[in-house]
């Protein structure tokens, strides 16, 4: 009798233990997911997802594995993920440059062949000018252009970027004429207004945050929906210029991505976003928590790309 | 030389011909003055002038006297040859199947033909490489697992 | 000052620190001598280690990976003719000329020396002068960078030799070279054949394994040495201090235009330690030697690269932007640990800066300890009958150009290099020419084009500003002078050497 009850007892507890395992199966993440840049390593998409990966732990009950997939100006990395198996376990660290490349040259693949899955931030951009610069808001910038079309010397990054896309919308906005000054970086930007080659530059706030410190630059004003948290610079829209442009980092997956894996990821940004020592450290480097679900992801990417091929058709770059 | 620099004076004609022909299809957009086909135009320009020069000098007869030396360009060819078939393989089977066999092949074509020093070369060179690049540095070699 | 350097030295020689500054040199080393693992990646690749680390700890373990990797890159520039960075392209041309005399020992003995002074001295430059230098980053705009390019481009006339026609076919087809994939000036793909993977363009480290060191395996094959005699000559004897003291003066120039390289953010790169082997043969007493295998042919360009290390930091610390890739992934490492790069750094985090300082310092000697202990191992590698090495040469590097974006288009790129490099050497033209237009070609042409913007379409720009207008003369000095030269000798019917003699990656 006892050994009968006994038995029972092993019997369904083996079988407990089974349909526990099955359960941990079927569940996702049940094994590392890779989390897809392309980024060289050290450059900012694949700081953005070690960090993120970092501060997921403990969130995520599975390792985060960041694979650099550079070359071909994010090209590389989009097919990748396009093709990799569906159920989640690929996911693409994605900034604007996933836009720009399928407008710019034929690829194979392009956004629409992902599945936007969440977005996490907007890297604020800001006008910049050296200290000693005589304006002190973009309307003194915008007067100045009007007075002296096609000679300010407004430097930005390359055409194409969201930098440049700047410096256009300002002239289309304004009615204006200046003249953009192509940089391959940030900091090379940087440099030449500190040294006066260049009247003023756009650029990431978090490049010029210790300058502005340092009182070497003076930040004019933000191309942000709402002002940078933490500081006091006026947007373009509260100038009256409503010029609204940022760099997204998000997740994306391949087309046709588990329903459930994108449930899980959804959650998973909005519960890291919200946790204190990533808040401290995101904050540091003036990165702007913008959480959307898949479902505004999607239409916000639509929306930007429209934008993106408008202005560069303006700008002659495409038919 | 001579016959080598007439040769290589059309060839770097041809060169030029196709390299200005591409940047005609730059698209030139509206960003600077000089516009990304001037640079390579120009270059074309001095190219297609330094192969006249070169076929000219060629012609008369003003090319440097010394031939080059004798060269085994079969032997070039046959390791050319496996090289391609490698980096045509290599991604399909793996990059621990492939390397071995092109170590092993190069090997043979130099005119080794001691069994047991090949194998050991072909092996432990592409464990080594597995082991350096693929294993402790991360490199996403084919057909490999990636590190963790 | 002093006591803040008192504050960097407790931070720097803690226990902790240096064991981390140790494994980052030591990692530096063999990331460095991995052909397409440049140093910035080796940095890269440790950043997540660095995480839960001290911030002081961190930037010191990762500016030993910097230093490290500058000493790695040379072991494979001196031995199997692959240069790790542009900057070090220059070490192969006498470096490995060295090595193929069997003097292997001596040309890694004198990069390492004369890197350690370089680096020291480099960190001294810093200290002392870091705020005025900084003026100097700032007085360069596009037309100077344009006109140090063309500066660096002039050089191909003392490089190339008798023949002007070909070395200048040479440069041109390596500028063709550069001019491939999205052009960064418009964004416009140039060149790409409708191809996405050119889209980004030839890796400077594709295009560099490819010309150096597979025309070289190529070039050793199809013109046969005789492999069976030249079995292990390679011998491990260091420089004396004789010899040593006979590089003062390449090192010193290696210092000045070390200095410089640091200073430009833009792109400056590899132009300094062209310079740098120019002029040391200009002042040299045996200026014959150099491309033969002349020791201060090493010194020069290893010194200037090391000095850099240091004089990077300069524009790093001092306004955040980062003098080199590597710079950049320390910049990644600072910003990491919540560090603004600024003025105000050095008054915020005085430990951090100064234990910096001071751990650079310590990382140099750890270069030379662990520099002199992987030399004799790094020789025996290659001291195999030739097939074998051969062919383990070509394993190797063509797992790196794979492994430079973890894709198969690098190794079609050094393939088709590797050809194209082979073919240059056998007909008399010169890779290293073409070299040199490869990696300065984009510098030039982007900056080119940004001088006209920023003068509103003025091409007197260049002629005004004064610096812009001194480089230029200078350009137009350095190209005649070897050209003015040579028929002034030719005149006096000074005897030509043979062409076999020079070396064949200078041809």
């Amino acid at each position: 009798m006892r050994w009968n009850v006994l038995r029972v007892v092993v019997t369904l507890l083996a079988v407990l233990g089974l349909s526990l395992a099955a359960l941990g199966q079927a569940r996702y993440p049940n094994k590392p997911i890779v989390l897809v840049t392309h980024s060289s390593p050290g450059a900012g998409g694949d700081i953005f997802l070690r960090n993120l990966a970092k501060y997921l732990e403990g969130i995520v009950p599975v390792p985060l594995v960041v694979e650099n997939r550079p070359g071909g100006a994010s090209a590389r990395a989009v097919a990748y993920v396009a093709t990799s198996p569906k159920d989640g376990y690929v996911l693409y660290g994605a900034t604007p440059t996933m836009l720009q490349t399928p407008l710019l040259t034929k690829t194979q693949y392009s956004y629409l062949d992902l599945q936007p899955v969440a977005n996490v931030f907007f890297d604020p951009m800001i006008l910049y000018v050296r200290a000693d610069s005589p304006w002190k808001s973009l309307r003194d910038v915008i007067d100045e252009a009007a007075r002296r079309p096609g000679q300010i010397r407004f430097g930005a990054a390359t055409p194409g970027s969201v930098e440049h896309m700047i410096a256009h919308h300002v002239m289309s906005v304004a009615k204006v004429k200046v003249q953009p000054v192509t940089f391959e970086g940030g900091g090379d930007l940087l440099v030449a207004v500190l040294g006066g080659h260049v009247d003023l530059g756009v650029g990431e706030y978090a490049e010029i945050a210790s300058q502005v410190q340092a009182g070497k630059v003076r930040v004019l004003n933000s191309f942000t929906d709402k002002r940078i948290p933490g500081t006091a610079i006026p947007t373009a829209k509260e100038l009256g210029y409503p010029i609204v442009v940022e760099k997204f980092r998000g997740l994306l997956g391949p087309k046709g991505m588990d329903p459930e894996a994108i449930a899980f990821w959804e959650k998973a940004i909005q519960q890291v976003l919200r946790k204190p020592a990533y808040q401290m450290y995101y904050r540091s480097v003036y990165q702007v928590p913008a959480y959307m679900d898949h479902v505004q992801y999607k239409l916000y990417l639509d929306r930007m790309n429209v934008t993106l091929r408008r202005y560069l058709k303006s700008i002659g770059l495409v038919e | 030389m001579r016959r080598a620099d007439l040769v290589a004076g059309m060839l770097l004609l041809a060169v030029a011909a196709v390299y200005f022909h591409q940047s005609l299809f730059i698209a030139r957009g509206f960003a600077d003055r000089l516009g990304p086909a001037f640079v390579p135009r120009l270059l074309a320009g001095a190219l297609a002038v330094l192969a006249l020069a070169l076929l000219v000098r060629a012609v008369g007869g003003r090319s440097e006297a010394t031939p080059p030396p004798e060269a085994r360009t079969g032997l070039l060819v046959v390791v050319l040859a496996l090289l391609v078939g490698y980096a045509l393989l290599m991604p399909k089977v793996g990059f621990l199947w492939a390397t071995p066999v092109l170590l092993a092949a190069v090997l043979l074509a130099l005119g080794v033909r001691e069994p047991l020093p090949i194998a050991l070369t072909a092996v432990g060179v592409t464990a080594a490489l597995y082991g350096v690049f693929g294993r402790l540095l991360g490199v996403l070699l084919p057909g490999t697992p990636g590190r963790l | 000052m002093l006591e803040r350097f008192a504050l960097g030295a407790q931070v720097a020689l803690h226990p902790q620190a240096l064991l981390m500054t140790l494994l980052g040199v030591a990692w530096g080393i063999l990331g460095g001598a991995l052909p397409g693992i440049s140093g910035s990646i080796a940095m890269a690749l440790l950043l997540p280690f660095t995480f839960g680390m001290d911030p002081a700890v961190a930037l010191m373990m990762l500016a030993g990976v910097y230093v490290g990797a500058m000493y790695g890159g040379s072991i494979t520039a001196i031995l199997v003719s692959t240069p790790g960075t542009p900057g070090s392209a220059i070490t192969v041309v006498d470096g490995y000329a060295l090595h193929q005399k069997g003097e292997s020992g001596k040309a890694l003995g004198v990069s390492l020396v004369t890197g350690t002074v370089g680096g020291i001295a480099g960190v001294a430059i810093l200290v002392a002068f870091a705020v005025p230098l900084s003026r100097v980053a700032l007085a360069f705009g596009p037309p100077e960078y344009f006109a140090f390019g063309v500066f660096g481009l002039a050089l191909i006339s003392s490089f190339v030799g008798r023949d002007l026609v070909k070395g200048a076919i040479s440069a041109i087809l390596g500028l063709m070279l550069a001019t491939v994939g999205t052009d960064p000036f418009t964004g416009t793909p140039r060149f790409t054949f409708g191809s996405v993977d050119l889209v980004g363009g030839v890796a400077a480290a594709a295009g560099m394994i490819g010309l150096f060191a597979v025309s070289e395996i190529f070039y050793q094959i199809a013109e046969g040495v005789d492999w069976e005699r030249i079995r292990g000559r390679y011998t491990t004897k260091l420089p004396s201090l004789v010899e040593l003291w006979r590089l003062r003066v390449a090192t010193f120039i290696g210092i000045v235009f070390g200095t410089i390289e640091g200073l430009l953010p833009g792109g400056g790169g590899a132009i300094a330690s062209f310079i740098a082997y120019n002029e040391a043969k200009r002042w040299s007493k045996h200026p014959e030697e150099f491309g033969r295998g002349s020791l201060e042919g090493v010194a020069a360009p290893e010194t200037a690269n090391n000095v850099v290390t240091a004089t990077a930091l300069i524009p790093l610390l001092t306004f955040g932007i980062p003098g080199s890739n590597s710079a950049a992934i320390l910049l990644a490492g600072m910003m990491l640990h919540g560090l603004q790069p600024g003025p105000a750094l050095f008054d915020r985090t005085p430990h951090v800066v100064y234990g910096l300082f001071v751990g650079l310092l310590v990382a140099n000697l750890f270069m030379l300890v662990l520099g002199l202990l992987a030399l004799r191992p790094s020789i025996a590698l290659v001291n195999v009958r030739r097939p074998f090495l051969l062919s383990a040469i070509l394993g190797l590097v063509l797992v790196g150009a794979y492994s430079i974006n973890n894709s198969m288009v690098e190794v079609w790129i050094v393939l088709l290099t590797g050809v194209v490099g082979y073919l240059m050497r056998r007909y008399g033209y010169n890779v290293l020419a073409m070299v040199l237009g490869f990696v300065l070609g984009f510098m030039v042409e982007a900056n080119l084009r940004r001088s006209l913007l920023i003068s509103l379409g003025d091409p007197w720009v260049f002629f005004t500003r004064p610096i812009s207008a001194l480089l230029l003369a200078l350009a137009v000095l350095t190209f005649a002078w070897p050209i003015v030269r040579r028929v002034r000798e030719d005149r006096r019917g000074v005897p030509k050497l043979a062409p076999e003699l020079t070396h064949r990656a200078a041809r």
